[in-house]
């Protein structure tokens, strides 16, 4: 196990991530993309703080982990609230931006 | 001590104007806008004779626009002897006239009659303002200022569509004269750099002789306009749509006199461009004449003093052009009192009877025994007989123009003399001495209008008197002429009222068969030789052409060009929108694509990728370690 294969996995994390964001319709399921991106990154930043042997990369990485959690709670309670005013959380029927 | 003096004649009339205007309360109070209006220019004219008799030179000028790379621009007031004369002229004309509307607009509503007042104020502040002015710039703000008040007192009676199109044709006219004055000022100051009148008047010479007559004509081509000269005279007649107190001060002290008092004021600039001169000694000559002969055929009573105004004018003009120019204002002093009184005095007869027409007037001597003594004090101060102050300021003229060798012009304007005699008593046979009788009962005004009147009536025959001091107060050598040329205008004037005597009075010829015969003349005196057609015809078939033109190239050309570029802009805009679907994976596939492009941009594509590593290496340098071990590896690997 080494750091490149490390970062190849993390690579395909975010690639599955970054495809679950673009193909789901369903707003829970974006954002279960968006978490596995997450995870990508934080594996990047472990991954280095192990290869140089600084701690940087780990606690870095406990406050990426902290932060992602509010910001889910955050996202989860705007999709209730979408749901309760617009009868639906799929994206493509949220589309308030239409020009 | 004197610039004081000079405020207060300028001021009161402003600040009267102001508060009039401002303050609704007061305007519309009858007895306070009137009363502030003619305290105010009682202060004025207390303040002028004051002036009259310290006889001060005074300038007076502050930096109005600074400026670091052209000549500064000054604000400012200078006094001469003649701007002293014009403004007590200004004043006690002001002063009579306001005094007499009292009693003239008395049947106005309030506000109506406040309006009245606040437009006089701004009047005669407006001519005072333009006598006293210091520089070029400020006589043509000043000169705007008379011609937009004659404006609103000309169509005073706005609800008359006759009183709103003569309001309008006066300030056209006069305007089409500006356009003049304002290229030949700005002409001027591109050649001097300068518009106050002291450095104008030394710098001047310097200019070539031609490019001073232009910028002279011009200037003189305002002066026309707003002094009625022929052939731009053609909105005076008209202008007695206004009240006729407004009319007075019209043709006695403001706006048709100020062109007059303009080439007054820049003579020092016309001596030297000698053509320039004898143009408007022509132009003054001709004008008399015309004048005249309109006046002979009129049936309104405003109408034929009007004409009288355009050819008395004339004379200043031609005074002016002649070179005379004290005799021109002198011609102006005496004339400011006579035709204001002729004025008031129609006036007072047109308020009593309600007509206009000199044919249904009629043995107003016995109904209004004191408009018929001042009338005939006018109508001989006019005509010029002896002791009135007519008869001096005319001879002067008239010898004058003898004297300095202008032959034509002077049988001209002593034809014109005959002329005016016999058209004022015309008039006066006709409605005080006529056998008609008006049909309204005619009576005396209220002394409101007889006081004002009886003052001008005093003047108009003292006048003329002090001929002597008035010269020396100007410093102007009055010459001595032969003695036989003395007498002549005098006896052509007696002559014209004797023939009026006998075609109006006795009756020995009948007027209707002296027109006959003349008949060619009549018609052309009665199409006002056609100048009204011709500028109808200018304006119908030329500027509405023109306009039609320059409205297509502005609808289709320049219209057409922003319309098409905010077409094209829509489009692409309607094309541009398909874009923004309102889906957040659409957008995000957008930024994705950015990002990669980016990523790619850095590994490879951007030439500058070197200088960046270098840059980075030494702040952190001990992140690039594996990185570099691993391009090398990489490299190693190639090899």
């Amino acid at each position: 196990m080494n750091f490149y294969s490390i970062l190849w996995v993390a690579f395909l994390v975010f690639s599955i991530g970054l495809f679950g964001v673009l193909s789901r319709r369903h707003l829970v399921g974006v954002i279960m993309g968006i978490e596995l991106m997450f995870n990508a990154a934080n594996l990047v930043l472990v991954a280095i703080g192990w290869a140089y042997g600084v701690l940087t990369g780990q606690i870095i990485a406990l406050f990426a982990i902290a932060i992602t959690v509010a910001e889910v709670a955050v996202g989860l309670a705007l999709f209730l609230l979408i749901e309760r005013v617009r009868k639906t959380v799929q994206a493509d029927e949220v589309s308030l931006m239409k020009g | 001590m004197n610039s004081i003096l000079l405020f207060l004649v300028l001021i009161p009339p402003f600040v009267s104007f102001a508060l009039n205007g401002l303050i609704p309360s007061l305007r519309k109070s009858k007895k306070g806008a009137a009363g502030l209006s003619i305290f105010s220019i009682f202060v004025s004219t207390l303040a002028s004779v004051l002036l009259l008799v310290e006889k001060p030179e005074v300038e007076f000028l502050f930096e109005w626009i600074p400026s670091k790379t052209l000549s500064p621009i000054h604000f400012g007031f200078f006094l001469d002897p003649f701007a002293v004369v014009m403004l007590f002229v200004v004043a006690v004309v002001a002063l009579m006239v306001q005094v007499y509307s009292l009693g003239y607009m008395s049947e106005e509503t309030p506000s109506s009659f406040g309006r009245y007042y606040t437009f006089h104020s701004l009047f005669a502040f407006s001519m005072l303002g333009f006598v006293a002015s210091s520089s070029l710039l400020q006589i043509y703000i000043f000169w705007e200022l008379v011609g937009l008040c004659s404006y609103l007192l000309i169509g005073f009676w706005y609800h008359r569509p006759e009183a709103a199109r003569a309001a309008i044709k006066a300030f056209w006219v006069t305007r089409f004269g500006d356009v003049g004055f304002a290229i030949g000022m700005v002409l001027l100051w591109g050649a001097t750099g300068t518009f106050l009148l002291s450095e104008l008047f030394v710098k001047a010479p310097e200019l070539s002789n031609a490019y001073l007559s232009l910028c002279l004509l011009l200037i003189f081509f305002g002066a026309m306009g707003k002094s009625a000269q022929f052939p731009l005279h053609v909105w005076l007649p008209d202008a007695m749509e206004g009240p006729t107190p407004v009319s007075a001060l019209i043709h006695a002290a403001t706006m048709v006199v100020a062109g007059v008092y303009l080439v007054v004021r820049l003579f020092p600039l016309f001596q030297f461009t000698p053509e320039i001169l004898s143009f408007v000694m022509w132009i003054g000559s001709i004008t008399a004449l015309i004048g005249a002969s309109l006046a002979l055929i009129q049936e309104d009573i405003k109408r034929i003093l009007a004409y009288s105004t355009v050819s008395q004018i004339g004379y200043m003009m031609a005074a002016a052009g002649a070179g005379g120019k004290a005799l021109g204002l002198f011609h102006l002093f005496t004339h400011a009192f006579f035709k204001a009184l002729l004025f008031l005095a129609a006036g007072s007869i047109i308020h009593a009877l309600r007509t206009n027409n000199i044919w249904e007037m009629g043995k107003l001597a016995k109904k209004m025994p004191q408009t018929t003594i001042l009338f005939l004090t006018g109508a001989l101060a006019l005509s010029g007989i002896f002791p009135f102050s007519g008869y001096f300021s005319k001879d002067e003229i008239l010898i004058w123009m003898h004297n300095q060798g202008f032959t034509v012009p002077f049988f001209i304007l002593l034809f014109t003399a005959f002329l005016t005699a016999f058209y004022m008593f015309r008039v006066f046979f006709v409605v005080f001495m006529g056998d008609k009788e008006a049909k309204e009962h005619g009576h005396e005004s209220p002394w409101v209008m007889t006081l004002p009147m009886w003052i001008l009536g005093l003047l108009s025959l003292g006048a003329g008197f002090p001929k002597e001091t008035f010269f020396k107060f100007l410093e102007y050598d009055s010459e001595s002429y032969h003695s036989y040329l003395a007498y002549l205008p005098l006896t052509v004037s007696i002559f014209g009222i004797g023939t009026a005597w006998l075609f109006y009075h006795k009756k020995y010829f009948k007027p209707s068969r002296i027109a006959e015969t003349l008949s060619p003349i009549t018609h052309v005196l009665v199409k006002k030789l056609w100048l009204d057609d011709i500028y109808l015809w200018v304006y119908r078939r030329v500027l509405n052409g023109i306009s039609f033109l320059c409205g297509w190239f502005d609808r289709y050309i320049v219209d057409g060009l922003v319309n098409a570029i905010s077409w094209s802009i829509r489009q692409t805009s309607r094309g541009l929108r398909e874009i923004q679907t309102g889906r957040i994976q659409d957008y995000l596939y957008g930024i994705i694509a950015a990002i990669i492009l980016f990523i790619w941009l850095t590994l490879g594509v951007l030439p500058t990728r070197d200088r960046i590593n270098e840059k980075i290496e030494n702040p952190v340098d001990y992140i690039q370690a594996p990185l570099i071990k691993d391009s090398k590896r990489d490299k190693n690997k190639h090899d």
